[in-house]
């Protein structure tokens, strides 16, 4: 059942994506949108494990002090630093005060 | 008033000669507005209004048509733009919805609402003026159940379906269906080896894109067969990923590799980490994994952009064997001289049914190989007939 039930998923999805693509009419119209949607906050989730495992990596190779666990803490507290920064001041101010700087190409 | 009377004048009172200047300019100005604006008349309408349901839509859509007025790009040349207006049947009044630029000849009114009727007008602007057109025949929204102009692409999907079970159908019984060697998928097993001789890791770089790129679901696949053998191996084997979903996939597929080989034991999550979405803070990443822990073997397969070289060439600065793929025309250059194999477009999505040999994929293969003949075919027929002045394949491709 682990690759079975992966696998319906995908035939069916597959089959009402090209469903959608020859029909307008709703409901198959809007499916291609809703399940953009749908992918978007899947790769909003995929985007925490990520940051998770890049947290645990790094983490673990600081704790054992493996060779090279100095860039780790580096990586680990420039991180720390760049969330603290977005969540307090958001995104908005950085670009406009990079805009004001003339240093769009950065971003 | 002669020129005498006016020095004269100017001689008694030192003011008249400022007060009589400005007084002409002034009449001078006022005559002149006079006779610009008895000359602007109200722009001529635009013509042939038509409004429509919008062909092959979801509903909700109404498009009109009109043909531009004669004192657009003509006549005064003074129409600065046009106003839409509507009115739901039945009712006696147009409101103005929505305003569109000169020279232009259509506007999608994507705000009708589905079995209601409607009229039109569209009137011309100038400065000063606005001239409707007369009102269209009533329209109705409505959605469509099949998309008229993607019936080629219903024959396409078609046909290519059936080779792709015909062709299977045949490898299923046995016919030994031929794909010419690829050197680079050849060289796979001789990399991972020379790895594991020298007792270095294998690095596989899936690319820059996300999972909605074809080129990184090839390179998944190729992906598991790699990290299949380096477990039969007992190689370490280090997946960097760039894009959050590729790294879950990542991580799932070399986790059943690893399970398939029979080495659950060996598979070392860490090994498959993510990175950062950032192009060239990835980059920077991997050159750092390379220059560190010195792999013997790199993988690249997949999509990539500006940072191809940078981290081709550093693998080649280490020495390793680097196997690269990509159906990016602007870098293959650059992995072919970087890289001692290459992958060329096609071949990194032939890669997985050529590793495997299993007769789904040898079947698919072949299947999608002949629907690109069939597709070159029609090209060559299309340049033919259109040479000889013979429309009608074009224009039925163009409009289905």
């Amino acid at each position: 059942m682990r690759r079975q039930i992966p696998l319906l998923i995908t035939f069916v999805t597959g089959m009402l994506m090209i469903v959608a693509y020859f029909i307008p009419h709703h409901p198959f119209g809007g499916l291609r949108e809703l399940f953009n949607q749908w992918a978007i906050v899947i790769a909003a989730f995929a985007l925490i494990l990520g940051v998770l495992n890049l947290i645990k990596v790094n983490a673990v190779k600081i704790q054992r002090k493996r060779p090279g666990w100095g860039y780790s803490a580096v990586l680990l507290i420039a991180f720390t630093v760049t969330t603290i920064t977005g969540l307090f001041w958001g995104m908005d101010r950085v670009h406009r005060r990079a805009r004001r700087a003339r240093r769009d190409w950065c971003w | 008033m002669s020129h005498r009377v006016i020095r004269n004048l100017v001689g008694l009172f030192p003011d008249f000669g400022i007060v009589l200047f400005f007084s002409l300019f002034l009449l001078s100005n006022v005559s002149g507005q006079e006779a610009e604006t008895s000359l602007n008349h109200p722009p001529k309408p635009p013509t042939e209004v038509s409004a429509v349901d919008t062909p092959n839509d979801a509903g909700g859509s109404i498009t009109l048509t009109w043909t531009k007025s004669a004192d657009d790009g003509a006549g005064e040349n003074d129409v600065v733009g046009y106003e839409i207006f509507r009115s739901p049947r039945g009712e006696a009044d147009y409101q103005a919805i929505a305003t569109v630029a000169l020279s232009k000849t259509e506007y999608v009114d994507a705000s009708a609402e589905d079995g209601r009727f409607y009229t039109y007008r569209v009137a011309a602007k100038d400065g000063e003026f606005s001239t409707p057109s007369g009102e269209t025949l009533p329209v109705v929204a409505s959605a469509q159940w099949f998309n008229r102009s993607r019936i080629n692409m219903l024959i396409s999907a078609v046909m290519l379906s059936f080779l792709i079970i015909w062709f299977i159908e045949k490898a299923k019984k046995g016919k030994n269906l031929f794909v010419r060697p690829l050197a680079g998928l050849e060289a796979i097993e001789e990399g991972i080896g020379r790895a594991t001789e020298m007792g270095k890791p294998v690095l596989y770089i899936p690319g820059n894109n996300d999972m909605d790129d074809i080129q990184t679901i090839a390179s998944m696949a190729i992906l598991s067969r790699v990290a299949r053998t380096v477990a039969e191996y007992d190689t370490p084997l280090l997946v960097p990923s760039k894009m959050p979903v590729a790294f879950t996939m990542a991580q799932e597929v070399v986790e059943q590799a690893y399970i398939e080989a029979g080495r659950p034991d060996a598979y070392n999550p860490d090994n498959v980490r993510f990175i950062t979405m950032a192009q060239f803070g990835y980059a920077a990443a991997v050159n750092g994994i390379m220059l560190r822990q010195r792999p013997g073997t790199v993988f690249f397969l997949g999509a990539f952009y500006a940072e191809s070289l940078i981290m081709a060439e550093t693998g080649a600065s280490i020495g390793a064997i680097q196997i690269a793929g990509t159906a990016m025309p602007s870098q293959l250059p650059f992995f072919v001289v970087a890289c001692d194999y290459t992958l060329i477009g096609e071949e990194l999505f032939a890669a997985s049914a050529y590793l495997s040999g299993e007769p789904r994929l040898l079947g698919s293969l072949k299947g999608q190989d002949w629907g690109k003949a069939v597709i070159m075919a029609l090209i060559i027929l299309g340049v033919l007939f259109e040479s000889f002045g013979v429309h009608f394949l074009t224009n039925w491709l163009v409009s289905h």
